[in-house]
């Protein structure tokens, strides 16, 4: 497990430098597209897509 | 959260969680992403989970770790729902597994960690071809949830 610099986050999470990005690791990549294809073909919930919208917009 | 989680650490952009399983099987690196995304033209955040491969060097998304902490893991991912959106509070965060039995665990995940998670997010469950309301005991194909 990383233990690098820490600190407190806001609530239970230790940040920490040692923390690296998966953001291109291949199955989170996969998984996003994946989402993506979902939500397009089945759209948000309404409460949440105006909500998303109205902040969006702030 | 009311039940036992395990530690978990995140870093600078609060898109990346770690945190370390332990059971019969041993130690498990297991790794939780929130990854941004659009659809619709409306962001969104995918979150998905899997236990990090030392020797490949990546996430393997087969890996059945059965090390006998289900709960606890379960609870230590909800857990990081909520601090990611306590620290991003106007995003929407989506969730569905790489399987029906995946998508089954974090049904089982919300519902058991509901009553720390109804009264801070608005959560939604895709069923029979629309989102409603997340009910506890209905089977969901996917999930989307937001700060209220």
């Amino acid at each position: 497990m990383a233990t690098g610099t820490k600190r407190k986050a806001k609530a239970n999470a230790i940040v920490s430098d040692k923390v690296k990005d998966y953001g291109n690791d291949p199955y989170f990549v996969k998984k996003a597209k994946e989402s993506k294809a979902f939500l397009e073909k089945h759209g948000f919930p309404k409460q949440l897509a105006l909500g998303a919208k109205r902040k969006a917009n702030v | 959260m009311n039940l036992v989680k395990y530690p978990f650490l995140t870093n600078d952009t609060f898109l990346d969680f770690e945190f370390e399983s332990a059971g019969p099987n041993g130690r498990i690196k297991k790794v939780v992403r929130y990854s941004p995304q659009n659809a619709n033209r409306i962001t969104y955040f995918n979150l998905a989970f899997g236990d990090w491969n030392e020797d490949a060097k990546k996430i393997d998304d087969s890996a059945i770790s059965n090390n006998k902490d289900r709960k606890r893991v379960l609870a230590t991912v909800a857990a990081t729902v909520l601090e990611f959106t306590a620290h991003f509070p106007d995003v929407l965060v989506y969730a569905k597994g790489s399987t029906l039995a995946r998508t089954r665990l974090y049904q089982i995940g919300i519902s058991t960690n509901w009553q720390e998670i109804e009264p801070l997010l608005s959560v939604y469950g895709f069923t029979n071809g629309e989102w409603v309301p997340f009910r506890k005991n209905i089977n969901y194909e996917a999930f989307l949830a937001t700060r209220k």
